[in-house]
């Protein structure tokens, strides 16, 4: 489903991050930012919270340390247990290594994958520029206009007064 | 330059000076020269894939591409007659493989180490090196790789070092006590994760790719890789915390690698190997060889495709600077072995450390010490560590000293172990020299197509270093000169 | 900064300390007379322990100073207050070697390395003289640095036109530090600790050694940062929160890098499983020893691991003051596995262990007090602060980013 945006094109940072604060001030709400680079401090001005893709990360590492753990201890214990050099069968200090070799393997690709569903990237997919240049030079505000409440002309001569240097509408499916 | 300059504390504002003399400022180094713009940073960056390759480039590639047919050919010839046309024998029964094996895995941990641990320790100087770090790693581990695979005699039956299902063997499992076993799961997990690493970082660059290309394939290819990239900041903060959180685990992970690689050795009884301090060693070591690799590879790279602006001689200081501290600590490893050979009074290990430095192989022990103990300390000043020339002598003796290294301990402890009876002597065959060489031809090959195909250096991460304001306001400081002068 | 002290500390608290000084103090005297046995293995244990912090610290400034840290510049004076101890320190360390030889080092007695073959190095190396030189050496150098990194740095605070030379000094003193810290700390770590047991050694021992020191003098500089930060003696813009996260991160790196560290070792004694290597082990993992073993593992590495994995917890100093203090108790609970199995079958943890180690930590808490008072608690003119401080506004957006990452 596709929506239209109003969007302004800034080509300094910093007036970038002062539009969107005072955007949010005025009451509008930021769709996105668009950007070469991951702006800093604009987390805050933005109210982008914390991604909570680490919880990913903790829990797969978690399951694999646990899958690690009781395949090594099955196949060296219960399954073939096999006398080699005189060590015991259940040699838990051996099998660390393998055990922190899974779980940062898992997890680490599990919270890539979790990235790539989260922000729905994947290959094929045709990239929705709002504006040309943002993956070169251009810093973008997006604002989503809507049926109702969204005075576009007050919201365009806000982002005017703000620096931007370009405010157009675009329809996008994003 | 604003001139509040009184230092507050403890809410009072302290007369900092006394005298009205104002306090002198340090600013952070920047690492980029010349001030470009965000555009000229995507141009400069993207121009060694656009233009035609120079001449520098495409005989460096012929010679490197004439070493990878050398090693199709020997690796095809040691296939086909077996393991017996290296110079192996009873008693040293492993020696070119594994020595080029730890060799090339060691060269990987650099790129890991700027990736992931100066990601987390702040130091902006990894983000020009960073990505051709990165990609060195791969192409090292993809040749350490390779010695494994064809040591094995038969390595289409490469696949029964996994475990898996279902079990064809029976109910018969790999041996997880087993440090190869290990070392299959840290270097195929090594591998991976670096690629993963290595493509998430370069996901918005191949975008500003996509959206500069003007052919259809390379918009068909960029656009593919791209994943549909369109500058998000929703997505940016999401990419952040997970490159974080991948530095995290890489961190370990490559500490991790080269200590499995060590226990190889450690865990077993043979003088010379069975030494605790093998772990933390063996990374430091690879740390320093990987250092020389990349200073070797930049050094070239950054004259022949004019990116002296991002790799500067700045950077050079810096990674001179690790090579010299891992230098120290390889040398103090050493040291502690020898000691432990003096101090503890086991007869064998203390006749295998008076062989190590009299014995036939005496020469490669002191070429390694020259190399490996000497050479990072004719980095002391800083006229040594920004001379592109010497830098250059330097890695290439910190690369050939490494390789020594291994052989060293591998080949050494192997041909006088226990019993004299089982005495020996290793001497290369023309297949083993071909196949280190071989190794070489194959990185090489990889390396110098990846800085024709994928950008070099992480533009976005270049682009934040500039458009952060700490940068802007060194630059703004009047006297640049004073920057560079940071330590 | 001269005129009133910047730390106040209550009279309560110091008359508390100044008891727990001479209980330490009576029970150690009484212990010698008494029950040597018993005394001169936990001296060695309380008094390495504020020997090793003082180094830690000075470790500490070493390092930040050539990675050429910024975000500690403000923090500067803390390590160097923990410094401060070490010339007590090398006293109290020369007293237990050096007096309480007979009970805990074999290499004393005549005869003591009889047993050993006679071409081993240890014969040599372990001459009381030569341990006796090495030792004063290995203390004289420590304190040389201190004083030197001490006095460079109060240098900086009179003479703000010789900022970048005193910080360009203090560079010099660390690059140099570096190298002989690594050769006294495993100088030190092998004549007072590992010579107790002259039959074993492990080459990992010194690393090990400093794994732990290390950690140590991470957590008691955190430790007095946030008790710094909650008195008041150091502002929100000297001790920001992002600091506090740093020094979190620190804790959980080098915590973990310890317990690597531990691991490879107890892994590669563990798999050769040779006779004259693997008693120290058999004699750590038998009997009630086994429980401080996995104690030892558990207080240094696995709880603050766990506590200190989230963002969260890290910037939150009552949890963060919590596993320092943790990882504080752990540290002495390592030095004391590495020590008593040698001394002791069976593990002694009483009143005396306790009254001892409590003076010693009140002498540390008195000296590192005194060390903060002697000089203002931000460091003046030091040529990074100024530049930090004359930029904080101009450079900054409103908000300030909470991302370790790319920022500096």
């Amino acid at each position: 489903m596709s929506s239209t945006f109003l969007v302004a094109t800034f080509s300094d940072p910093d007036a970038l991050v002062r539009a969107v604060v005072a955007v949010r001030e005025a009451g509008f709400k930021v769709y996105d930012v668009f950007a070469p680079y991951p702006l800093h401090g604009l987390d805050e001005a933005m109210g982008v919270k914390r991604s909570r893709l680490p919880w990913v990360t903790f829990c797969v590492g978690l399951c694999a340390l646990a899958l690690a753990l009781t395949f090594q201890f099955y196949t060296s214990v219960l399954d073939w247990p096999l006398n080699v050099g005189g060590k015991p069968d259940n040699s838990t200090l051996a099998f660390i290594p393998i055990c922190f070799e899974l779980t940062v393997l898992l997890s680490g690709l599990a919270t890539v994958a979790a990235l790539f569903l989260r922000a729905r990237l994947y290959p094929g997919k045709t990239a929705a520029l709002l504006a040309e240049g943002v993956t070169n030079d251009t810093f973008a505000l997006a604002l989503r206009r809507r049926e109702s409440g969204f005075d576009v002309h007050r919201a365009r001569v806000l982002l005017e007064q703000n620096g931007a240097e370009r405010v157009k509408e675009k329809e996008a499916e994003l | 330059m604003s001139t509040s300059t009184t230092v507050r504390v403890n809410g009072k504002t302290a007369p900092a000076t006394g005298s009205g003399v104002m306090p002198q400022v340090l600013p952070p180094t920047f690492w980029v020269d010349g001030n470009p713009t965000f555009r000229q940073i995507t141009d400069d960056i993207a121009q060694p894939m656009e233009g035609r390759p120079g001449k520098g480039w495409w005989i460096c590639f012929g010679i490197a591409f004439l070493a990878l047919l050398n090693l199709g050919g020997m690796v095809t010839y040691l296939i086909a007659k077996g393991i017996g046309v290296w110079g192996l024998n009873n008693s040293v029964g492993w020696a070119f493989d594994i020595t080029n094996f730890v060799f090339w895995v060691g060269i990987g941990h650099a790129g890991t180490l700027i990736s992931a641990i100066l990601l987390l320790f702040r130091q902006q100087w990894r983000t020009s090196i960073n990505r051709s770090a990165e990609a060195m790693t791969i192409f090292a581990v993809m040749c350490a790789g390779l010695f494994p695979a064809i040591h094995m005699g038969r390595p289409w039956d490469a696949f029964f070092i996994f475990p898996y299902f279902p079990n064809q063997r029976g109910p018969l499992w790999v041996n997880f006590r087993s440090p190869l076993v290990w070392d299959v799961f840290a270097i195929s997990t090594y591998l991976t994760i670096s690629l993963v690493f290595w493509y998430l970082g370069m996901v918005p660059d191949l975008a500003t790719l996509r959206d500069r290309a003007t052919g259809k394939i390379k918009k068909f290819i960029f656009g593919t890789l791209s994943l549909g990239w369109n500058g998000s900041h929703r997505t940016w903060a999401r990419y952040e915390i997970v490159s974080l959180v991948l530095a995290g685990l890489a961190t370990p992970l490559v500490l991790s690698v080269h200590s499995i690689v060590s226990m190889d050795f450690a865990t077993s009884l043979l003088p010379g190997w069975h030494t605790t301090i093998f772990p933390p060693y063996f990374v430091a070591g690879a740390i320093y060889s990987g250092f020389g690799m990349v200073l070797t590879l930049l050094i070239i790279t950054r004259s022949t495709m004019n990116l002296q602006r991002y790799i500067t001689l700045r950077h050079l200081d810096k990674m001179a600077k690790v090579t010299m501290l891992t230098g120290m600590i390889v040398s103090y490893a050493y040291l502690t072995e020898f000691f432990g050979a003096w101090y503890g009074g086991n007869l064998y290990e203390r006749y295998h450390f008076i062989n190590r430095a009299t014995g036939p192989y005496a020469w490669c022990f002191y070429l390694m010490v020259l190399c490996n103990v000497i050479t990072p300390q004719l980095l002391w000043t800083r006229k040594a560590r920004t001379s592109v020339v010497f830098l250059f002598i330097v890695s290439i003796m910190v690369n050939i000293g490494m390789w020594f290294e291994r052989f060293v301990i591998i080949v050494v402890s192997l041909h006088r172990a226990f019993l004299p009876s089982g005495w020996g002597m290793f001497y290369p065959t023309i297949v083993d020299v071909g196949v280190l060489v071989g190794s070489f031809g194959l990185f090489f090959t990889c390396f110098l197509l990846f800085i024709r195909v994928l950008p070099m250096i992480a533009m976005w991460e270049i682009k934040g270093v500039m458009g952060h304001g700490a940068h802007k306001m060194a630059l703004s400081a009047d006297d640049p000169e004073k920057v560079t002068v940071n330590v | 900064m001269s005129g009133a002290a910047t730390i106040q500390i209550s009279g309560r608290v110091r008359a508390l300390a100044l008891v727990l000084i001479v209980l330490g103090a009576a029970t150690a005297i009484v212990g010698v007379i008494l029950a040597p046995e018993r005394t001169w293995p936990n001296l060695l244990v309380d008094f390495s322990y504020l020997a090793t912090v003082g180094v830690s610290a000075l470790f500490f400034m070493a390092a930040q100073s050539l990675t050429g840290a910024r975000w500690s510049a403000s923090l500067r004076r803390v390590p160097e207050a923990f410094t401060a101890i070490l010339p007590v320190g090398a006293l109290l360390v020369i007293i237990a070697v050096f007096f309480g030889r007979s009970v805990l080092y074999p290499w004393s007695h005549p005869g003591g390395l009889a047993h050993e073959p006679a071409f081993a190095g240890k014969n040599q190396y372990l001459q009381p003289s030569w341990v006796f030189i090495r030792m004063i050496i290995v203390l004289a150098s420590w304190l040389i640095f201190a004083g030197l990194f001490r006095r460079a740095s109060l240098h900086q605070d009179q003479h703000p036109e010789l900022g970048l030379a005193q910080h360009k000094k203090l560079t010099l003193y660390s690059t140099l530090f570096l190298p002989l810290f690594a050769v006294t700390l495993t100088i030190a770590a092998f004549d007072w600790i590992l010579s107790m047991d002259p039959r074993w050694f492990s080459t990992m021992y010194a690393v090990y050694v400093f794994a732990g020191t290390f950690v140590q003098g991470i957590a008691a500089i955190t430790l007095a940062t946030i008790a710094l930060k909650k008195h008041g003696a150091l502002s929100a813009q000297h001790c920001a929160d992002h600091q506090i996260h740093d020094l979190g991160k620190m804790l959980f790196a080098f915590s973990t890098f310890w317990a690597y560290i531990w691991t490879c070792q107890y892994l590669l004694i563990w798999y050769g499983n040779i006779p004259d290597e693997v008693t120290h082990y058999v004699s750590r993992t038998n009997g009630p020893w086994l429980y401080l073993f996995a104690l030892n593992l558990i207080v240094n590495w696995l709880v603050p691991f766990t506590v200190l994995l989230s963002v969260r917890a890290k910037r939150t100093t009552n949890v963060l003051r919590a596993m320092c203090i943790l990882v504080l108790f752990g540290h002495w609970l390592d030095l004391y596995m590495l020590v008593a199995p040698t001394v002791w079958t069976t593990p002694k943890l009483g009143i005396p262990e306790i009254a001892i180690a409590a003076g010693c930590c009140a002498l540390l808490f008195l000296v590192v007090v005194r060390g903060l008072n002697q000089a203002s608690v931000v460091p003046l003119n030091d040529p990074i602060l100024a530049y930090e401080s004359a930029h904080v506004i101009v450079h900054h957006h409103p908000v300030q980013r909470n991302l370790g990452g790319v920022e500096q």
